[in-house]
This record gives structure tokens, sequence and C-alpha cells, in this order.
């Protein structure tokens, strides 16, 4: 399991899986990016896709994502946090394999 | 094993979604990776196989979807070993 501590954390969700796994792929090759998880919530056909690297990288990452991303489906969300705290490494863990 | 193409198709409902990959294995050169039938009724299929054969297959089914409407569909060429690492996680899942 990579060491994700201390790593910038870029969450974004969109409204079908199929976008999700090209805009992963997309921010994958576009920047220095680890995805930590692709996620599934309960309510509706949405994903979330959680990437982990420094800040800069998931910047260009997040750029490049949500643009792809928005073209095959409805980007519900997506955020940075630079320097995640000890508990948001846990909630972000805990939800992945829920 | 590399990858070279990977085709994504979401539908609604397991029925269509196994229709759906019982066309696409018929019209090419495509195997099977996973589905991922998490939530939402919303069934994605992962096929892999070289470019050509993933996209032709794709296309049969954006054409004519045998089951339900197809929702979305894409062809991922030369995927990253991230991708590759997801696929791998959400066959392991189920």
């Amino acid at each position: 399991m990579e060491q994700y501590n201390g790593k910038a954390l870029g969450v974004f969700e969109v409204d079908n899986l199929v976008a999700a796994f090209v805009a992963l792929d997309a921010a994958s090759k576009a920047a220095d990016v680890s995805i930590q998880g692709v996620e599934r919530n309960r309510l509706k056909s949405g994903a979330c896709v959680k990437m982990r690297g420094d800040i800069s990288s998931v910047n260009a990452a997040m750029d490049v994502a949500v643009a792809t991303a928005s073209r095959l489906g409805k980007v519900t969300a997506s955020t940075i946090i630079a320097s995640p705290s000890e508990g948001t490494e846990v909630a972000t863990v805990m939800t992945i394999n829920k | 094993m590399k990858m070279q193409a990977v085709g994504l198709v979401e539908t609604l409902g397991s029925a269509s979604a196994i229709m759906i990959v019982d066309k696409m294995l018929k019209t090419s050169q495509v195997t099977y990776e996973c589905w991922n039938t998490k939530c939402g009724g919303h069934v994605t299929v992962f096929l892999s196989g070289d470019v050509s054969a993933v996209t032709s297959a794709v296309e049969a089914v954006k054409a004519n979807p045998p089951g339900g409407e197809i929702i979305a569909a894409a062809v991922i060429s030369a995927p990253s070993e991230e991708t590759i690492r997801m696929i791998e996680l959400s066959r392991k899942k189920k």
C-alpha cells in the first residue's frame, strides 16, 4: 500500500463511472499523481475518484480530469486539499473499502 | 498483461449489460475484464483488447444497443498503470 500520508488530496465526482475512468486515465497520464481509489457512492450512479501527489501535480491533474470528465458526464464536484489532516486521511481510506 | 485499449460501457440493469457484453464479444476480438455493479442499478462493463477491436465493439453496441439504453461508452487507448491498477482493484472488490 503506497504511503499517501501528507500528500495533497484531489477529489472529483462525476455522474457516471465511464467518465470517472476516462478522467482518471487522462489525469494519471497528464501529471504524476497516484490514484488512491475509485468509489461509487450508494445514492446515485456517481463515482468519486481520489488522487494523491504533490500539490502542483494534483492541480494539473485536476484541471485535466475536470475538462475530460465534463465532456462525457456531469462533474458533480471537485476539490483539492493541500495538506490533509490526520482525520482526513483516515476518512479517505475508510470510505474506499466501504 | 498489458492492455492496448480498454472499452467501458455503462448501462442500466445487469440484464442489458450481459446482452451488451455478449454482442461485443461476438463483434470483435476483445476480452472481458470485469464489470462494476456497485450502485444505482448502473452497470459498467470493462473490456480490453487492441484499439481497433475495442473501438469497433463499442461502436457496434452504441449503434444499436441490444439491451436497455446505453448511458455512456468510451474507449481508453494505452491505459496508464494507474487505470489498470484501478480495474484490477474493482475486479477483486466483487
